[in-house]
């Protein structure tokens, strides 16, 4: 019962600036409680994509022998013009559940009751990230996947945070992220996706320094990027 | 193997249900906009009718069924064909692992078939009632057209959703390849009243045939020269096994 990457090579595409993955050998097993860290803008959502099937690897192979839940919280399909009931009905068919009991569910933890005949766009945005996040949490899968840890507001962090920590507990959790402080709040392990490849870290905080130094020299070679733009517009201007 | 045909079933059935949903929410009157569309076609056809002699049905058919038996199973088929960009397209539903683009094209020809059925006994049964052509002369024949027309739909999709995916301009060749469609599949003729020279042409196109089944199905007084459900079966078997290669081979190939 695992997740596998082998050999995944990703690259984004229509892009000015290109991004590639290369050569990620990846495993992760049932009850693995994994980080994917990555620099931002440095392909971390497309290898989130390929690794839910919602895009193809440029080469190498994804095998998934576990259940693995789609990105949460993410919220793009929901029908924003629709109610946080018929959303979470949707949900509920797809993974044939027993509709009542996941929507009371869905419900409860994201303390949604008294709105949850509304539309979701007449709703703020921290109830349908509390939505969002419940609609993955209430069904069972093998592996979570995580694209962000902070939901709702930052008084209900708390509450959220414990029941991350009770899904990695039953589970698998994979947390796709940039931000080292998730990643040391619910992981042990960690790939660190550099550009020479993914690197492998069973000390979470080697893997944070890793990033770290990554995510500096990115932020560098973004700024020497930029400095003969600015020389050459201060040119145009003369 | 039957808990995955059931999975299968249930995963469409649940986007399918989705799509309707969804469908025409940005527009205020939803569902109204999909009935206008056809009912404007039937209509303009109705009134050409009055200028224009001789695009009179043959004898024994009525003026407006006759032109709704010609548009709606067309707009069918071409509801089925849009789907062609969903299939090629990045949806949001695909990161939900157990969906793939192949369940989306096929939740979006289910949906557009139950609109567009529903649709046409919405708009055919008061029609037949008032021209006093109703009940159809072969209910089974009808109901085959009206399915043939939505798999034919559907298949031409899995065809070009791969080519669309690596070269989106084909977009546009279909809008060319839709409007011909249109005028030479008997929307507002009958293979009758065309000369019997352009037969052996023009009966190479299976949505003709399917017009011609749906007309041959409902009228008593009307025998179809040339309508073959064989030959309709056959297009759709050969545009599914072409698309569904090439979707086979497309789902290794990353978005654009």
């Amino acid at each position: 019962m695992t997740l596998e990457l082998r050999n995944v090579t990703v690259r984004t595409r229509g892009t000015i600036s290109p991004v590639s993955l290369k050569n990620l050998d990846i495993r992760i097993e049932k009850r693995d409680r994994v980080a994917l860290l990555a620099p931002p803008n440095s392909g971390l959502d497309l290898l989130v994509d390929v690794i839910c099937g919602r895009d193809a690897p440029e080469s190498g192979r994804v095998i998934r022998g576990s259940s693995i839940s789609w990105p949460i919280p993410n919220k793009s399909f929901f029908h924003k013009h629709q109610t946080f009931v018929a959303n979470a009905r949707f949900i509920a068919r797809l993974y044939e559940v027993d509709q009542n009991t996941f929507i009371s569910r869905v419900l409860e933890m994201a303390e949604l009751a008294e709105i949850a005949e509304e539309r979701v766009d007449h709703c703020p945005a921290k109830a349908a990230s509390r939505f969002a996040f419940a609609l993955g949490a209430c069904l069972p899968f093998d592996i979570y996947l995580f694209t962000s840890t902070n939901v709702g507001e930052k008084e209900d962090r708390e509450k959220y945070g414990e029941i991350i920590a009770g899904m990695g507990a039953r589970s698998g959790l994979l947390i796709a992220t940039s931000s080292g402080k998730a990643a040391q709040s619910y992981c042990e392990k960690a790939f660190v996706l550099d550009p020479a490849g993914a690197v492998y870290y069973d000390d979470i905080d080697e893997a944070i320094e890793h990033l770290q130094r990554i995510s500096k020299r990115a932020e560098e070679a973004a700024e020497e990027e930029l400095l003969p733009a600015e020389e050459d517009r201060v040119f145009d201007d003369f | 193997m039957l808990e995955d045909l059931k999975t299968q079933f249930n995963v469409l059935k649940a986007l399918t249900i989705h799509n309707l949903q969804g469908q025409m929410s940005s527009y205020k009157y939803g569902f109204a906009w999909m009935l206008l569309e056809p009912v404007i076609y039937i209509v303009g056809f109705r009134l050409m009718r009055q200028f224009f002699g001789n695009l009179a049905p043959p004898s024994g058919m009525t003026p407006l069924m006759f032109y709704i038996l010609g548009v709606l199973p067309l707009y069918l088929t071409f509801a089925g064909i849009r789907g062609f960009s969903v299939g090629a397209s990045q949806s949001a539903l695909l990161a939900f692992p157990r969906v793939t683009p192949v369940d989306l094209t096929l939740a979006a020809a289910l949906t557009s078939f139950c609109i567009y059925f529903v649709l046409f006994w919405i708009v055919v049964l008061p029609v037949s009632l008032y021209e006093h052509v109703w009940p159809p002369e072969n209910i089974l024949k009808v109901m085959l057209g009206l399915i043939a027309a939505w798999m034919l739909g559907v298949a031409f999709s899995f065809s070009i959703s791969g080519a669309f995916r690596v070269f989106p301009p084909v977009k546009q060749f279909v809008s060319y390849l839709s409007f011909g469609l249109r005028v030479a599949s008997g929307m507002f003729f009958c293979i009758t009243m065309v000369p019997i020279l352009v037969w052996p042409y023009l009966s190479w196109n299976p949505l003709l045939h399917v017009t011609e089944l749906m007309r041959d199905g409902w009228f008593e007084s009307y025998v179809s020269p040339i309508a073959s459900p064989t030959l309709v079966m056959e297009w759709i078997m050969g545009l599914l096994l072409l698309g569904l290669s090439i979707e086979r081979f497309m789902r290794r190939v990353p978005y654009l």
